[in-house]
């Protein structure tokens, strides 16, 4: 071997080494030993070292323990830089593995990321009050109604004199005033609060002062305490304005003071924050009377060292005596103490729970789909890792840099996954239900940021170890040769995975179905009204029409204006209107004379309303049985009621209700009326509570200064509302208007939350089908090309196209019926969790779960084909050749 | 540091003036891939510093330039402790080769 060739020879095994040596090493590395060799193999060299030196080249077989050794020292403080460097140049080279794993992980990361946020920005939020957790509320149970009951204002009374647990107990009275100061008048929506209410909560004004004692009293309660809201919006947030009066309804009211924003008791309002001002509350003569109609809400402050265990026991023995001095209106009537946490987002919690699993079960098989993905690579680069480890790393050291490339993958995830969540929160703030405390404050946060980090942490030992494991475990005695059982175990293993994540795609896929048929069960129900092209503007006509004369004249005035409207096709008034937010449920008690007198505590006790005779047909009611009211049931003709169907089902079972007699005690003293007709049941408040058993008087014959006017219109209702507030004021200007909308809106508002869930759970359920599929798709393909010289046997023995096409998919079907049995038996354990989201759905309905089955199997089978289709396909030939 | 042998050979030749990795080699006998563990590690410990030779010699010589080694004056102290160190094995192992005679 000549001087040159050798020294060639040994300059490319130095070459070779260099790899080895880290990149920043490298340059110099190459440079020393390529002076030394080639100053080995000079001809010049002395004839001593000529004649004794080894061969150069066994001298540059040195460098791999050289560069080795330089590898190793450097590890020590720049391995992981190294290993990320080594990641980033795995991803340039393998970009749609990278982007694959990338985009799954950063989709269900900032899923979790965002349910992460509105559990720790809502349901932990720290409350900012004094001792928070020692404000409670109370509300009515009713044996015959499920869930919690606003509370009548006898009973608060009662409550507050009789019980000692508390240091404050407060009503808090829905109220709404005329606002006269400004442009236009306009409706405050305002509460009336009791002594002690702002006591109860520990806060302290931002400017003024809060209501003092004597306030409370009957002739001293004009007095208001502003929001911040409504003082920055209309005085620019002057604070001289404290100590000054502003007019509402019919007189000054003194400003005391202003709460800050943050103060949301959230009560008596249709969304948090829709508060303009509070007012100090006298009780009323009458009011403690009133046992039959909650519209109360109330607030306390336990006693220091009070649990709420022992505020309930206390209210429970309160509750049995009131009921035993008021057995006809206090019937099974209980008083339910909750802190003001479970008040404010206690709803909410079942369904973040819900979106929570569904979170997690994205997660799980998105860190399924990656460890899969990284074990199917992962036989691709088993080559490289044998080499590794015959050049000496441990199997640590190939554990570690395994895992730091999947940090890699999960930290970039991280990142665009915080990127995704701040869309998804801003979507939440912006369009998510309204209902939900603090909603609109979400953000990512520092939490949320530190979070989403922890969250690649777990993302990268539960979706790498494994895979890191498996192939760090390849030796020297296989370099990039497959052992069968290897292969085997893998794909075991690998089917395993597809198992579970078929599972879990199916619960969610299921819950969704349950979901979708409850919301399709829901917008089905029969409202008993046509809510399309109405227009409904709710307003309280008492203040300037005093007496029944005057305000049947302005109601008749009112709608004669309203009814020349162009677009207008007819006007009709109700009391009660259905759906609307202050949808008052006014009960009475009543008797049928013609009946025998019922029992103690059987007594009737249903909801009274009051509509005009256009009421009916603008809402597109026709009687079930008799005649609606008419034009004809004057204020001077023999008193008549419709009923509703529900009213005739509850109270007048196997009896015609047509001609008989109620006494209903109306405006203090009971009158008698003969029901002349049946009509549908009005939901009223939502879609999935009851009906009302209701009783409906004519106008004329109980007119009521709380008139919600609807009209039939043949264009979009929206666009007649400005106009009609124009017209109504040419008769009034000073009438306000206390809700407008259209029917439509009303109704679909009480959906929003359902649909919202049902979104937000369809695009889990989407993406976890999605996911699935392409997890069994990858399994099949490594499946099929490992079996390419079966099949290529098998094709060249004349297996026919069609017997290769069902050997693979038959494979892959077996793996996702097993999936979707193990996930059926989740969904049987879920049922229970799901029952209170559903509506006329059981949680095993067979229709939702049967199609969820159908969808999986259906994709999964579409999965299984592509891969199947390109292995039938193939040249025996070719397939044959494969190593 | 650890003083094994091949490092207390490495030191001495270094010592006697031998700068070159492959002249470290032919001095010691040992092959390039101890000789250059030692030296990376002498040079990591701060023994030895190391520089390139002169463009103009390695042109001159029609190859590329070579790195050469030298003893810092903390490596002359360790080779001084690696000599004496040697020194008294050299007679401990003279006295075992006397009395087993």
């Amino acid at each position: 071997m000549g001087h040159t060739e050798s020294l060639q020879r040994a300059l490319s095994i130095v070459r070779l080494a260099s790899r080895l040596v880290p990149s920043r090493l490298r340059d110099e590395w190459r440079r020393e030993w390529e002076g030394e060799l080639s100053a080995a193999a000079q001809p010049s060299a002395s004839a001593r070292q000529a004649a004794k030196a080894p061969p150069i080249v066994r001298h540059a077989l040195g460098s791999f323990v050289d560069a080795f050794w330089i590898r190793q020292r450097d590890v020590a403080d720049l391995q992981t830089i190294d290993d990320l460097r080594h990641g980033f140049r795995q991803w340039r080279q393998q970009a749609g593995f990278a982007i694959t794993a990338i985009g799954i992980l950063a989709l269900s990361m900032a899923a979790s990321v965002t349910a992460f946020s509105v559990v720790s920005q809502i349901l932990l939020r720290p409350l900012p009050y004094q001792e928070p957790e020692r404000i409670v509320t109370l509300f009515e149970r009713h044996a015959a109604t499920p869930g919690r009951l606003d509370v009548a204002p006898g009973n608060f009374l009662d409550w507050r004199t009789r019980a000692t647990s508390f240091q404050q107990l407060a009503g808090v009275d829905p109220y709404s005033f005329d606002y006269t100061g400004g442009e236009r008048p306009e409706v405050l929506k305002a509460v009336l609060v009791t002594e002690g209410f702002f006591d109860a909560f520990g806060i302290q004004p931002l400017a003024g002062r809060l209501f003092r004692p004597e306030e409370h009293t009957k002739g001293n309660n004009h007095v208001v305490v502003l929001t911040e809201h409504f003082w920055r919006s209309h005085f620019n947030g002057d604070p001289g304005i404290v100590g000054k009066s502003i007019p509402l309804d019919d007189g000054p009211f003194l400003v005391a003071g202003v709460v800050a924003n943050d103060f949301q008791p959230h009560f008596q309002e249709y969304a948090p924050g829709d508060r303009d001002v509070y007012a100090a509350k006298a009780v009323e003569e009458y009011e403690p009377r009133i046992r039959a109609s909650g519209y109360w809400n109330v607030v306390g402050r336990l006693k220091d060292g009070v649990s709420i265990e022992h505020a309930q026991a206390e209210m429970d023995a309160i509750s049995a005596v009131i009921e035993q001095e008021n057995p006809s209106t206090n019937k099974s009537v209980r008083a339910e103490v909750i802190t003001l946490r479970e008040h404010l987002v206690g709803d909410v919690r079942p369904a973040v729970g819900l979106f929570g699993a569904a979170v997690i079960a994205v997660l799980l098989i998105a860190c399924v789909n990656v460890t899969n993905l990284l074990l199917a690579r992962g036989s691709s680069r088993r080559q490289e890792l044998a080499v590794r480890s015959a050049l000496g790393a441990s199997r640590s050291r190939l554990v570690g840099q395994l895992l730091v490339e999947t940090l890699l993958l999960a930290s970039t995830a991280g990142v665009l996954a915080l990127a995704l969540a701040h869309g998804a929160m801003r979507g939440l703030a912006s369009f998510g239900p309204r209902e939900v405390m603090w909603i609109d404050s979400l953000h990512v946060d520092g939490i949320a940021i530190a979070f989403a980090m922890a969250l690649a942490g777990a993302v990268t030992v539960a979706a790498g170890l494994m895979p890191a494991l498996r192939l760090s475990g390849v030796g020297l005695q296989a370099p990039g040769h497959r052992t069968m059982t290897g292969d085997r175990s893998q794909r075991h293993l690998r089917s395993a995975l597809v198992v579970a994540e078929v599972a879990m795609a199916l619960m969610l896929i299921s819950g969704t179905g349950l979901l979708l048929r409850s919301f399709v069960n829901l917008v089905g129900v029969d409202t008993g009204f046509r809510r399309d092209n109405v227009m409904v503007i709710q307003m309280f006509a008492w203040d300037r029409n005093t007496g029944p004369a005057a305000l049947r004249s302005y109601l008749d005035r009112v709608s004669a204006k309203v009814a020349s409207i162009p677009g207008v096709q007819q006007v009709g008034a109700v009391q009660a209107m259905p759906f609307i937010e202050s949808n008052i449920d006014i009960q009475g008690q009543m008797r049928l004379l013609d009946q025998p007198p019922p029992k103690p505590g059987d007594e009737i006790r249903a909801s009274y309303n009051v509509a005009s005779p256009s009421y009916f047909p603008v809402m597109g009611t026709r009687p079930l049985k008799g005649r609606l009211l008419e034009d004809r049931d004057g204020p001077n003709a023999p008193r008549v009621v419709v009923i509703s169907e529900a009213f005739a089902e509850k109270y007048l079972r196997d009896i015609d209700p047509i001609g008989q007699r109620l006494e209903i005690r109306y405006q203090g003293r009971p009158a008698q009326f003969e029901i002349v007709g049946v009509v549908p049941s009005l939901r009223h408040e939502r879609l999935d509570t009851a009906a009302r058993a209701e009783v409906l008087l004519p106008f004329a014959q109980a007119p009521t200064g709380s008139i919600t006017l609807v009209a039939r219109t043949s264009v979009d209702p929206a666009t007649l509302i400005e106009t009609t507030k124009r017209e109504i004021w040419t008769i009034d200007p000073m009438q306000t208007f206390y809700r407008t909308a259209t029917l439509e809106e009303l109704v679909d508002r009480t959906l929003i939350t359902r649909r919202f869930a049902l979104i937000v759970l369809t695009g889990f359920a989407a993406l976890a089908l999605l996911l699935a599929a392409a997890g069994l798709y990858g399994v099949l393909s490594t499946i099929a090309s490992q079996y390419r010289k079966e099949i290529g046997v098998r094709m060249a023995l004349g297996a026919a196209w069609l017997d290769i096409l069902q050997l693979v998919v038959r494979r892959g079907l077996v793996v996702s019926a097993v999936g979707v049995a193990v996930g059926l038996v989740g969904v049987l354990g879920g049922a229970r969790v799901m029952r209170r989201f559903l509506f006329s759905v059981t949680p095993t309905d067979p229709i939702a779960i049967g199609g969820a089955a159908m969808l999986m199997l259906t994709i999964a089978a579409i999965a299984c084909y592509i891969p199947a289709r390109r292995a039938a396909g193939e040249d025996p030939v070719q397939a044959l050749r494969v190593d | 540091m650890r003083l094994t042998y091949p490092t207390a050979l490495v030191l001495q030749a270094l010592l006697d003036g031998h700068h070159h990795g492959f002249d470290v080699m032919d001095a010691t006998g040992l092959p390039s891939g101890t000789v250059y563990p030692i030296l990376r590690r002498l040079d990591a410990e701060g023994c030895v510093r190391s520089r390139w030779e002169k463009e103009g010699v390695a042109r001159k010589e029609q190859r590329p330039p070579r790195r050469y080694y030298e003893l810092t004056a903390g490596g002359r102290h360790l080779a001084g402790e690696a000599r004496s160190k040697a020194i008294a094995m050299a007679q401990a192992g003279k006295r075992l080769v006397e009395s087993e005679g």
